[in-house]
């Protein structure tokens, strides 16, 4: 076992010199924590969006529901991005749903993987009340969806099918969709990344 | 459809959608800890910087794990970039129930559940969907199988048989390599590591790029040269060396289609020895030569799907291998197609549907007059078909699987493989599972068109004694029932323990037919005898076993794995032979009981420790005794484009013995250190 001892011994004092030695040729900051999860990137997407869609007239003053169709994480997540947030004169707040009937109240409604079997139903009600929908579930533009989103390349990006969004009574703002990786549902070259 | 109008059933479930708790099981998203808040930092960031911000994701074929009625355990990218392997058969050692055998430096010898052999057969492995095992042994040249491996998504391994949904050869289990997409590798990438006995130098270089909306590039170049494991006859021939370059293209056409072609090339030697029967003095001749290895293939694969209807995909592929060893060349051709679809229209079912022809006509030109594979050309075809209906009979609860296939190859014909599965979900963080299939290990080469002479002893009484090993026209397929059960659980305090347990029931296993009949060759000048034998389907029996799998993330920076297996194999003569001596060679040839212990350290100041230890036992038939060993491998990352890292394996002892090298020989495995650095751009 003196050997191991050895090894570590070396690899330490190798490790510990490197560090040093390029810390100083370079001023970033080395030995940062771990990359975010996609899960609060998604999230904190979420909370971006709500800043960029401008829904009917009739909800304002109400709170506004970010609705979280997913995994508990995500409600979680969700909860601590919103915390203390407002936009305009709209509180923030987030909800864990699971029924249809739960949309009623939602201004943003995210489905994850967890719920795609019910997919069709959340969407059903979500049309009813001028909702924004988000999901990352594959294909989801094609299934009557608003915002995609996806991973490239290990970063979280979007896509938005304006078609959808327009029937539900929704505008988002041309800021949003100069971002947009693909904005389907309108003229070409709009929606350039 | 009005909310009003949704049956109970749907309402009940998606109460449950809100009783998922937590995270995904093996996931490595939310690793924060808690004092700090993450998304804060990620708020002050514009739409366009968020999208920049590089992310952990979390596998989302952790829920499919849940839902799968089989024993199934994924290495994930992560793993294999922590892992300090730098061959995919090292990187299979951390997968529970799959016993690694290295025999010399670019030879394994690999077997899920028992049966492994050099030749081990019955075991299907796939590298993004194209099938590498050779119907010369029904079995896997390990040494040619390769990727680029930080390329790779994940590698999921089913243990048992996978027959029904899975190409032929899946009686064993099934090894499914994934590599990432295109778009997920983009920039340039370049990884060396150098330094060690074994390891003396693998460089691997990547560049990824965006051709417009929705098509995206990888190429990819990789060589490597490795030394010589320890062979105590102080002849080190087993050296390794070898260079490969391809490419990906994804393209997203639409929504619903996706196109992928993919492309790899490769060349190389791989040391090998041999010892060569001849008729004259002095009989047996060792050689030391190098086997010349090269291909390539190209595969393009087409996935279409219609939400809520079907999915499916088409895939095509060629690939060919050529081979020269000192005893003879093989040049073999594949052309592969598949077609699976996944039909979804039926409430509460999901139906697949596949087809598959392969057609994989070889050339063998006999270099040595003492071995032969007769005919020298012949296509050794495979046909399949099958269907699969997962009936949701409480959704989300139980799931019944029924299926078959079958499948057609030139020499079996037509064989019917079926299969049950049933899972049970009480909780959402646990499933129970249970299953009984019938599989088959079609006919290869080895088994039918075998002719070997070898010499097994240089002098006897009327002159050297030579053995020749005819294959057996009259070979059957091997039949296995395998009845599988298991369950996985995620406790709290994030423990998840997964246990796999099984019955074999094995018959017409390959052994020697008849009783060996002796000649004497009184021939002048070099008198000889011969014992001839010839392969038959003279084994059944069965194999027992089981595997358990805990995982405990204790901290944040801490994960804690281990996995036991245990199997126990017992064969004996089926009526008429008598191959007892045969049934204890395979039954002795692979490891009854593994132990593995890994310890994930991801520390403050971007280091990533990881250590593991394994035990394995003796292997009584190779005379050779159990072994522990451990491996160790440290990672530090410099900012956001350079990581070091440093590995040591088989550290606890100078060299151990994992099974019987090439002719025999009693080859050592060789403690080793080396460093890399991969740079991206």
């Amino acid at each position: 076992m003196s050997f191991l001892c050895r090894i570590a011994r070396r690899t330490l004092v190798y490790v510990t010199s490197m560090c040093l030695a390029f810390a100083s040729l370079a001023n970033q900051s080395f030995c940062q924590g771990p990359a975010p999860s996609q899960i609060d990137v998604e999230t904190v997407y979420l909370f971006n969006f709500a800043k960029f869609v401008r829904w009917p007239a009739e909800r304002d003053g109400e709170q506004l529901n970010i609705c979280i169709a997913a995994q508990k994480a995500y409600s979680d997540s969700a909860s601590r991005v919103v915390a203390g947030e407002q936009i305009g004169t709209r509180r923030l707040a987030v909800k864990l749903v699971s029924r249809p009937e739960d949309v009623s109240g939602c201004a943003i409604l995210f489905v994850g993987l967890a719920a795609k079997d019910h997919l069709n139903d959340l969407l059903n009600a979500a049309a009813q009340h001028a909702t924004l929908t988000v999901s990352d579930i594959p294909g989801f533009l094609e299934q009557r969806g608003m915002i995609s989103l996806f991973v490239v390349n290990n970063r979280v990006r979007f896509s938005v099918n304006l078609e959808n969004v327009d029937r539900s009574g929704l505008s988002l703002s041309s800021e949003l969709l100069k971002v947009a990786v693909q904005v389907q549902g309108k003229s070409p070259g709009v929606g350039a990344r | 459809m009005r909310i009003e109008s949704i049956p109970i059933s749907k309402l009940l479930f998606l109460i449950a959608v809100a009783q998922l708790l937590g995270r995904p099981p093996m996931s490595s998203a939310e690793q924060q800890p808690a004092s700090q808040s993450p998304a804060s930092k990620l708020k002050s960031l514009s739409l366009e910087e968020l999208g920049n911000v590089e992310v952990t994701t979390f596998s989302k074929e952790s829920e499919d794990i849940w839902n799968t009625p089989a024993a199934v355990f994924v290495l994930t990218k992560d793993d294999i970039h922590r892992s300090g392997a730098t061959t995919i058969p090292e990187l299979l050692r951390l997968v529970p129930g799959v016993s690694v055998a290295r025999s010399q430096s670019g030879a394994w010898s690999i077997g899920i559940r028992g049966f492994a052999s050099g030749f081990s057969k019955g075991l299907l492995v796939l590298i993004d969907g194209r099938s590498v095992y050779t119907p010369l042994f029904e079995g896997v040249y390990w040494d040619i199988q390769d990727v680029v491996l930080s390329d790779i998504e994940r590698i999921e391994v089913i243990r048992g048989s996978g027959g029904t949904i899975w190409g032929a050869n899946a009686v064993n289990g099934v090894i499914n390599i994934i590599t990432k997409k295109a778009a997920d590798t983009l920039g340039g990438f370049a990884d060396v590591s150098a330094g060690g006995t074994i390891t003396r130098f693998v460089g691997q270089v990547r560049y990824g790029m965006g051709l417009g909306t929705g098509t995206y590039l990888r190429m990819f170049a990789k060589g490597f040269n490795r030394g010589a494991e320890d062979n105590p006859l102080g002849d080190p021939y087993d050296d390794w060396h070898q260079a490969r370059g391809g490419f990906r293209l994804d393209m997203q056409r639409t929504q619903r289609d996706s196109l992928m072609v993919s492309s790899m090339v490769y060349g190389g030697k791989t040391g090998d020895q041999n010892t060569i029967g001849e008729f004259y003095p002095p009989s047996q001749l060792v050689v030391d030569g190098e086997q010349s290895v090269s291909g390539g293939d190209i595969l393009v694969r087409w996935d279409h799907s219609t939400p809520a209807q079907s999915n499916f995909y088409l895939q095509g592929y060629f690939d060919r291998t050529n081979r020269a060893t000192s005893q003879f060349t093989e040049t073999r051709n594949a052309i592969d197609l598949d077609f699976i679809d996944h039909l979804t229209t039926l409430p509460h079912q999901e139906v697949t549907l596949g087809a598959g022809l392969r057609e994989s006509p070889s050339h063998l030109i006999q270099t040595q007059a003492t071995v032969n594979f007769a005919p020298n050309r012949i296509n050794n075809y495979v046909y399949s078909l099958f269907f699969q209906d997962s009936i949701r009979i409480v959704p989300d609860r139980l799931t019944l699987t029924l299926g078959s296939k079958f499948v057609d190859d030139k020499y079996s014909g037509w064989g019917t493989q079926p299969s049950a599965e049933i899972l049970w979900r009480p909780a959402t963080m646990t499933s129970l599972w249970a299953s009984v299939a019938r599989a088959l290990r079609t006919p290869g080469r080895l088994d039918r068109d075998l002719s070997l002479l070898g010499n097994i002893a240089a002098s006897g009484p009327n002159g050297p004694i030579f053995l020749q090993v005819e294959g057996n026209p009259q070979f059957v397929p091997e039949v296995l029932i395998g009845w599988n059960a298991g369950m996985r659980q995620l406790f709290p305090h994030e423990l998840y323990v997964d246990i796999a347990a099984f019955h074999n029931q094995h018959d017409d296993l390959e052994s020697y037919g008849g009783p060996a009949q002796l000649f004497t060759f009184p021939t002048n000048p070099y008198p000889y005898e011969q014992i001839n034998i010839q392969f038959g389907n003279g084994l059944r029996g069965v194999s027992d076993g089981l595997e358990i799998a805990p995982d405990w993330k204790l901290f944040h920076w801490m994960e804690l794995r281990g996995s036991y297996s245990h199997v126990h194999v017992a064969l004996h003569s089926r009526p008429g032979y008598s191959q007892e001596s045969y049934a204890s060679s395979v039954e002795g040839s692979s490891p009854h009981r593994e132990a593995l212990a890994q310890a994930i350290f991801t520390l403050p100041h971007s280091v990533q420790l990881d250590a593991d230890y394994r035990f394995v036992s003796a292997l009584p038939a190779n005379d050779v005794p159990s072994y522990q060993t451990a491996n160790a491998s440290a990672i530090y990352r410099l900012g956001e484009h350079v990581e070091l890292r440093a590995s040591g394996r088989n550290l606890l002892q100078p060299r151990h013995q994992e099974t019987l090298g090439a002719n025999s020989n009693q080859v050592s495995i060789k403690r080793e250190a080396f460093g890399g650095l991969n740079w991206s751009w």
